[in-house]
């Protein structure tokens, strides 16, 4: 390389630090697109319109305002999602922005760890650790990666090397200054929290809460030992709550991969009371006071790439037991509706609208073991097409309305 | 009746592991291609509309990205002829302002610093700096580079060794 060209790339160097981070995530670039969709498909109709109303006109006929089965005006809310419960922000205790030093308890050779590079599109990670699964005796590795450019975030990926085949795990992301990477790795049939401790952390332990609705919380201990420990879990999407323990002291209480969850939603959240959705759930969490819809996934399937796993979509109100509530995310077109039903509902019914179709759905409530009566919608419906829902008791008779 | 539950959960499970995966390829790649955009462009708003167009046009045709074999270069390839064609837009498009009298000529400074080839470079036609800036910041091989561009790999040697001519020369270096 000339010394033109070493001044070149220097040079481009320096300036591509000044471009600074992408601050636009992917749901509002998904929006975007749906907004350019709907103008063309607006542009193209109303071109038709101009030339229907240009013929309409000349036959001389007069067209009506208004009119159609739907310009009642609605009933007036009872209720509106609040805009927030009190907030919880995470507890921090050992935050550090020194590199973290390899785990490796299980030793690795470097040609897997290439195949894992390529396989898995990893880019610049390094491994983080490696271990032994407790239930398939398969060995995980943790690979982690600061995001280039943008120095306040990492991702952490799990793969699972088992006879020799690698299996993808989940993607997560983390501030770069996390107390602890947290995240599952698929192990057999099943899947297992693989707990990394920041470096500079003297924590001794790790507590993970565990929940699924209608089945009581599970709250399981684990040592860590050289800073990582392992939790087996009902289910992927089931790690609602995460404490590192010293000497029996919490010094992190967090909810696993909360990275794009908003200081709107409280911490701790540990409680499933409703979930739906097979290949993309949908939960509704609760922690008595507040309850929050959010969007999760798990390792269902053997997909070959990695799943991302952080929480998304979150919508959250302060329950008030009197009142139909809703629990909408800000993203209106891509994510589901959820709420919480007064006492005595035995079902919800949901009216929605696109253009000039009206849709009724109807979701029975239940409230296993006198929980709060949460719900959560599974048609195809976006938010952003819902007119109003209605709380029925077992007689058919509305109970409270809200709109959203 | 089954059948069309099972094309829907199977839809459902199709659109929603897409969503995921773009939501995560925004995230992993956003601040790297950014920064390429950047140096494409030489200007912050002209860099973030340029990648956010893009964006949007890889999500609008996901499957195609996903299923390729190295969707980032799929996507900077996408980025790269986004420049070219914005360049060519704005070249396009009428620029001159009438004015009653022509403005006073300020003679074009000498290149004292880095700083200044940085400025330079931007000067470069959009191939060109497209060459310089996947070959010298994104350490692209040659075969790389000319994929990206959808040329071949003589045109980028030629494109490379033209935007170095053109650096040298405005930089008064011919004789080094």
């Amino acid at each position: 390389m000339t010394d033109l060209e070493t001044r070149v790339r220097d040079t481009l160097t320096d300036h591509a630090g000044a471009a600074g981070a992408w601050q636009i995530s992917g749901s509002a670039l998904r929006a975007t697109a749906a907004q350019r969709r709907r103008a063309r498909r607006l542009r193209a109709t109303t071109a038709l319109g101009a030339a229907a109303a240009a013929i309409v006109v000349v036959a001389g006929v007069s067209l009506g305002s208004g009119g159609g089965t739907d310009g009642a005006p609605l009933p007036a809310a009872t209720d509106r999602p609040s805009t927030g419960p009190t907030t919880s922000p995470t507890t921090r205790a050992t935050g550090s922005a020194e590199p973290w030093p390899e785990l490796l308890q299980v030793p690795i050779g470097d040609d897997l760890v290439q195949q894992a590079l390529v396989q898995f599109a990893l880019g610049d990670s390094r491994l983080l650790a490696s271990a032994t699964l407790p239930r398939s005796g398969d060995t995980v590795l943790v690979f982690q990666e600061q995001l280039r450019g943008d120095h306040n975030s990492a991702v952490a990926q799990t793969v699972t090397v088992h006879r020799s085949k690698l299996l993808a795990g989940t993607l997560t992301l983390y501030r770069s200054d996390a107390d602890l990477v947290a995240q599952p790795a698929r192990d057999g049939d099943g899947s297992t929290l693989v707990v990394v401790a920041a470096p500079g952390s003297d924590a001794d332990a790790v507590e993970v809460t565990t929940s699924l609705p209608g089945k009581a919380i599970d709250v399981r201990t684990a040592g860590l030992r050289g800073g990582l420990a392992m939790v087996e879990l009902p289910g992927a999407q089931s790690a609602t709550r995460l404490r590192l323990l010293r000497q029996g002291t919490t010094i992190v209480d967090s909810i696993p991969g909360d990275y794009n969850l908003g200081e709107s939603v409280p911490r701790p959240l540990g409680r499933v009371v409703a979930e739906t959705g097979k290949y993309e759930r949908v939960q509704v969490r609760t922690n008595g006071r507040s309850a929050c819809r959010v969007t999760v996934t798990d390792l269902e399937g053997l997909n070959p790439l990695l799943t991302p796993w952080n929480p998304i979509d979150e919508g959250c109100v302060t329950i008030d037991p009197g009142k139909l509530q809703l629990l909408i995310p800000e993203d209106r077109r891509y994510s589901s509706v959820a709420g919480v039903a007064p006492d005595g509902t035995a079902a919800v019914r949901l009216t929605w609208r696109s253009g000039s179709d009206t849709d009724v759905t109807e979701i029975p409530v239940r409230a296993p073991g006198g929980d709060i009566r949460a719900f959560i919608d599974q048609s195809a419906h976006p938010p952003d097409q819902l007119t109003r829902v209605e709380a029925l008791d077992a007689d058919g008779q509305v109970l409270a309305t809200a709109l959203p | 009746m089954e059948d069309v539950a099972v094309a829907a959960r199977a839809r459902t499970r199709s659109v929603s592991a897409d969503t995921a995966a773009f939501d995560a390829f925004v995230t992993a790649h956003g601040s790297r291609l950014l920064r390429t955009a950047f140096l494409l462009t030489g200007e912050h708003g002209a860099a973030e509309d340029l990648l956010q167009d893009t964006f949007v046009r890889a999500w609008s045709r996901w499957s195609r990205v996903a299923g390729a074999d190295e969707p980032l270069a799929y996507v900077r390839r996408m980025l790269v002829n986004g420049s070219v064609s914005r360049w060519r837009a704005l070249v396009s498009r009428p620029r001159e302002r009438l004015v009653a009298e022509a403005p006073e000529r300020v003679a074009p400074a000498q290149p004292e610093n880095d700083d200044e080839l940085w400025q330079l470079v931007a000067t470069l036609a959009p191939r060109q700096r497209a060459v310089v800036v996947l070959g010298y910041y994104e350490d692209l091989t040659d075969g790389q580079v000319a994929e990206a561009l959808g040329c071949a790999i003589g045109t980028v040697k030629s494109q490379r060794a033209k935007a170095l001519r053109t650096l040298r020369a405005r930089l008064g270096e011919e004789q080094t």
